[in-house]
Parts: C-alpha cells; structure tokens; sequence
C-alpha cells in the first residue's frame, strides 16, 4: 500500500489524480455550503437562551476546526517533508497557510461578533480567545517566512521547523476550556460524555464543516497547482535559454 | 569534553566582554525602554503602581529580543560555524554554551536591577521577591526559546524584523504566566511558579536538540 502510494509524491504524478478531485470538491463543496446555509439559517430551530444569534455558530465552529484542521496538517506534512523529503508535501504544506490565516481570521471575527450580544462584549483575555490569536500570529510567522529567502530550498527546512515548533499551540488551544475557567464554553461535540447538541442543529453544523473542508482542499489544490506549473515554467525557460 | 566545553564558555565570555557593544546595548536597551513607562503615564503615581510589574517584565522581553539577534549572527557569517562543524566539534557545547552567556550577559543583570527598578516604577515592596524569582525562572526561559528562532532566520533577508515577528507569539505564555506569579506569590499560592519551572525543564531538554538540528540543516 505504502509503496503504491510513492509514486504519487512525485509533483507530476500528483496533479494527475489531484485536478480530477479538485473539480469534484469545488462543486460539492458549493453544493453542501448552500445546503448547509438553508439548513442552518431557515430549518434549524432558534436557541431557547440565544434566540437567532445561534446562527453564527455554524460559521464561527466549522471555521475555527478549519483553522486548527489546517494548521495540524501543516505539521503532518512538515514533519513528512523533514523526514523523507518530498517536495509534494512542502508544496501542500506551504500552500495551506493563507488559507489557514482566512479561516483563522474569520473564526476570531465572527467570535467577536457573536460575543458582543451573547457575553456582553467582543473580546475577553480568556485562555481560549489569546491562545487563537496566538495561532493566528504564528499563521501569519509562517506566511512571513514563506517569502523571506531568495534561495527556496533554505527556506524549506525554516517553514517546516517553525510549523513544528508552532504545534506547541495545539493541545493548549484544545485543552484551554479545560484547564483555565474561561469565559468561553466547553466543548460540546468532541468530548469524553459524547455529544451535547440537538441534532436538528448538530446536521447544519457537520454541513457546513464539510463543505468547509471540501473548500479547503479545493483552494489548496488549485494553488498546489499553480506552483507545480510556476516551477514546471521557470524549468522550460532554463532550457529554452540553455539552446 | 569537560576542557572543550571550559573553553568554549572563555571565548564566549571573552566575546562578550571585550566587544563592548555586544554586552551593553542589551542593558542599555532595557534602561532606555524603562524609562518610556513613567513618562508614559505622566504623573498618576497609582496608575505606575499598577503597571510596574508588567512594564519591567516587557522591558526584559525586548532587550532578550535585541540581544537575540547576534546569538549565532557572527559565527554564522565569519564561517566560525562551518569550521566546527567540520572539524566535528559537538554541537551540544557550541549551543550551550552560546545560551550561557547569553543569559548571563543580558538576562542576569536585568534580574539584579529589577528589585532597583520596581522601586523607580513606584511599585511595593511586598513584590520585590516575587519579582526577583519570577525572572530568575523567566528570563532563561526567554533566552531558550529565542535560541532556536535565532538560528531559523540565519539566511533570511531583512533578518531584524522577521526575528522579532516571529519570536514574540513563543514568549507569550512565558510573560503571561511570569506577570501572574509575582501578583500570586503575596497570597502564597505559588502554582505559577511550578509550571514555569515544569516549561524551563523541558525546554533545558529540548530546545537545544532543536537547535542544533536546524543550525547542521543551514550549514549544509
């Protein structure tokens, strides 16, 4: 299975089963957001607490997953890229940080808009709000240093390090509702007594985390394509230079 | 490897203490930033009060982060680097003893002036110990971490700016939990003096190894 799997970290080899999936993800992920938005913005009951500000939920939880979703796979594939080396997985992993600083950003604003009727205010200095921020920081350390090095294959190794060192900010946004008493709530999905939500709202939610996801691979794999062709042109130019 | 370890913290040592610029500006830096504060907040004297642990907590924080970019700079460019490494000379010494010095040339004064300096801010005198501890644990931890960002930027362009950028998220948790020990040391509950302690074992076990993977990375 492993070596199966080999072949396909070559770049080329790559975009061979990589552009028929981004043309299915791109539609279906326009499909399940539209689906999901009907779902979570007409069918779904109001919260007997929140009323219809509960409605932001289906944008601000998918998106913050996305944003520590994104950020786990950029370590995934900086520590693939570290130990074996192929370049495939530096290209995945560099490709997903501005995508990774979009979601991270839109999760921080809809929080804060959904903060201001809820808690009274936009932002608190709890655990889990500054240790977001503190992710959304090292997003944009990444996408700094992507830039940074007029010699790429020095500044490979700098981006998947950082990425490795910055993972420290994982567990701790994780575990932050439960290690500090935050203003911020629990978790109510991924949790030892199994899942605090009614399902009418539990299905809009996984809706719209899955057409998130399925956005995510899309826009990943279109820029993954772009460089493999920037790459593939540099090359010919080279060459046609060379004669 | 005792006597190369020995002689390896003399060169450092003597780096630090013959090139004037190297081993001042790092305390010169924390005196100037001090002295924004006061003037900063005009003339409440209660307001400064409040403030005086953060404000001496902060100033350590930038004058490590100023100091932070010669760690490995000059043996970098000179090729002192290259020639240990081929040479075969461990790297574990190199790196501890570069993180020794460091600490003991910018950290070490900054944690003797803050008791000084607490009193200057107009802050009590109950906190003078807190403070004293909470630094002593703190600023070793700032110089670890900063170790490996240091050696990541070696080949950037425009090394400055990114250093800091990309230091300032991974001090954080340490400035966050320095300021809140010295307000908990008064009511005797010293939580934040154990985790601080549990972070600069483990970074005294890892953060070296870290760096010597990327510095043998960049020499390559």
């Amino acid at each position: 299975m492993i070596k199966y799997l080999h072949k396909f970290a070559n770049p080329a080899r790559f975009l061979n089963i990589a552009l028929p999936i981004k043309k299915i993800s791109g539609i279906l992920s326009v499909l399940t957001i539209l689906v999901g938005l009907t779902f979570a913005l007409f069918i779904s009951p109001p919260d007997y607490q929140q009323k219809e500000t509960v409605r932001i939920m289906y944008i601000h939880v998918p998106c913050a997953w996305m944003s520590l979703m994104t950020y786990g796979f950029i370590v995934f594939s900086s520590i693939i890229f570290l130990i074996w080396r192929f370049p495939i997985f530096l290209i995945l992993a560099k490709e997903s940080v501005t995508m990774g600083i979009i979601f991270t950003f839109s999760a921080l604003l809809s929080g804060a808009l959904w903060g201001k009727p809820t808690w009274g205010t936009y932002w608190v200095w709890d655990a889990r709000l500054t240790s977001f921020l503190v992710l959304f920081f090292i997003f944009l350390g990444l996408k700094l240093i992507k830039d940074s090095f007029s010699y790429s294959t020095k500044g490979d190794y700098v981006f998947s390090y950082l990425a490795l060192i910055g993972g420290f900010n994982l567990p701790i946004i994780k575990f932050s509702v439960d290690w500090w008493n935050t203003l911020h709530q629990p978790a109510s999905i991924l949790r030892t007594g199994g899942i605090s939500i009614n399902s009418e709202m539990l299905v809009p939610l996984f809706l719209m985390a899955i057409g998130f996801l399925l956005l995510f691979i899309y826009t990943l794999l279109v820029s993954v394509e772009i460089n493999i062709k920037e790459k593939r042109l540099v090359i010919f130019k080279y060459n046609a230079n060379k004669k | 490897m005792t006597r190369l370890f020995i002689l390896f913290l003399a060169r450092e040592c003597k780096g630090y203490l013959f090139n004037t610029n190297k081993s001042w500006f790092a305390i010169a830096f924390f005196l100037l930033c001090i002295l924004i504060f006061p003037l900063s907040f005009g003339s409440s004297e209660d307001l400064l009060k409040e403030i005086s642990i953060s404000s001496i907590w902060i100033c350590a924080l930038f004058a490590n982060l100023i100091s932070l970019e010669s760690l490995f700079k000059e043996d970098y460019q000179s090729g002192t680097l290259l020639q240990y490494h081929i040479n075969k000379i461990p790297f574990i010494i190199i790196v501890s003893t570069k993180v020794i010095c460091h600490w003991v040339f910018t950290g070490l004064p900054i944690i003797f002036l803050s008791p000084l300096f607490l009193i200057f801010l107009s802050g009590s005198y109950e906190d003078v110990l807190g403070l004293f501890f909470s630094l002593l644990i703190g600023t070793p931890l700032f110089s670890l971490i900063g170790m490996p960002i240091s050696a990541l930027t070696l080949g950037a362009s425009a090394r400055g700016p990114i250093l800091v950028f990309l230091a300032i998220p991974f001090y954080l948790p340490i400035i966050i939990f320095g300021v809140l020990s010295v307000n908990s040391f008064k009511t005797g509950s010293y939580s934040e003096y154990y985790l601080l302690c549990a972070i600069l074992s483990i970074g005294i076990i890892f953060l070296p190894y870290i760096t010597i993977k990327i510095l043998k990375e960049s020499l390559e």
